[in-house]
């Protein structure tokens, strides 16, 4: 099957073909973790929601008929993670979990193992950025302050400090997509 | 009128700002509107969140608080760690039972699905039941177990949030999915001599 293409007769149950569910689940399931993270901040969570998605690919994928696999199964997750958010209250609860974790160990959940190829990867590039820019990164993303209050500190223009984030952000993504 | 290129590197923005909790409530509201239609704002997201993992991991080992791959019990998460601290010696017992069970489903799934894709694929409906408690009884708590590529004889547990921000290697397809799609044929297949 091409990534991404439709190409999926139904079983004689009327499901979606098992193989194709495993080789959607391979293609698409670290991505689909990572969404469904950003959107839960919560890593139990997104992984029921990613079950959840996967067993409604085996029983009604076969359906998906004007869309990618791959963007309908987006879909299927993203609502399944609001209609659980919405039963769990889970934002709240999730925003509570980070800062307890933060005020006792200035880490959060998401920084524990990551690859570590990509890692080396965003270090070298974050060691090519411009000290300003690599500050601004250190200070949003590490010690997860606010734009407002980097500004602050900085003595900077919020748009200065803004516009620093983003064309940082462009170099670290363009080096984590070379990965 | 902007170029696509703006509007691609404006979704990225904006899915940062909104992993980062940077948008008012107005701003998160409406760009969630736009996560339900638009499949490059949804993995735009996906990107932020590792591009924000990978950051706090390498400002970390720049720091020196990041000594995960040289460490394996401090991988659990912090809020883990401090609640199951006393669990760690059963946790790393799970682990290597884990990685047994899951060799040995692995390795029976995958030469079955491999070899004769038919064995995967039940002959008849497997009801909705059956569905549930295959997937309930199988489904994996315990970390799978990786190999960094510098440090091969050490072992690193991949923990659920692990998994929320690695990189974009493909996941294999885990015991339950195998076994729901499977059936019972997966899930209560004899051993052959």
């Amino acid at each position: 099957m091409a990534a991404g293409q439709i190409n999926v007769a139904p079983a004689e149950n009327g499901r979606i073909d098992p193989a194709e569910v495993a080789a959607l689940y391979v293609q698409h399931a670290g991505e689909l973790r990572r969404f469904l993270y950003g959107v839960l901040r919560d890593a139990d969570l997104a992984g029921d929601v990613l079950q959840a998605t996967f067993t409604k690919a085996i029983e009604a994928g076969h359906t998906a008929q004007q869309e990618s696999l791959k963007g309908w199964l987006f879909r299927v997750a993203y609502n399944e993670a609001l209609a659980l958010r919405r039963r769990e209250a889970v934002h709240v609860r999730a925003t509570h979990q980070i800062a307890r974790s933060d005020e006792a160990h200035g880490g959060s959940p998401e920084e524990k193992l990551v690859r570590l190829e990509a890692v080396r990867s965003v270090r070298a590039a974050l060691r090519e950025l411009p000290e300003g820019q690599r500050e601004v990164v250190r200070l949003r993303i590490y010690e997860q302050k606010k734009f407002s209050v980097i500004a602050s500190e900085l003595g900077l223009p919020l748009g200065t400090v803004l516009s620093r984030m983003q064309s940082a952000l462009a170099k670290l993504r363009s080096k984590l997509q070379g990965e | 009128m902007s170029s696509p290129r703006d509007e691609q590197a404006a979704i990225h923005w904006s899915a940062f700002r909104y992993v980062s909790d940077e948008m008012t409530p107005d701003e998160a509201a409406s760009f969630e509107l736009q996560l339900a239609e638009d499949q490059a704002a949804r993995e735009a997201v996906a990107q932020a969140v590792a591009l924000v993992a990978c950051v706090r991991h390498a400002e970390a080992d720049v720091r020196g608080a990041g000594t995960s791959h040289t460490a394996p019990a401090e991988l659990v998460s912090p809020a883990r760690a401090v609640n199951r601290h006393w669990l760690q010696p059963l946790a790393w017992t799970s682990v290597g039972a884990a990685a047994c069970l899951l060799t040995m489903l692995g390795g029976q799934a995958l030469l079955n699905w491999r070899g004769d894709s038919s064995a995967v694929v039940p002959a008849r409906a497997t009801s909705d039941e059956q569905l549930a408690v295959a997937w309930s009884d199988l489904r994996q708590d315990e970390p799978e177990v990786v190999y960094d590529s510098e440090a091969e004889h050490e072992i690193v547990p991949v923990t659920a949030e692990d998994q929320a921000v690695e990189s974009d290697e493909p996941e294999i397809a885990p015991s339950w999915l195998l076994t729901a799609v499977g059936g019972d044929e997966l899930a209560g297949q004899p051993e052959e001599e």
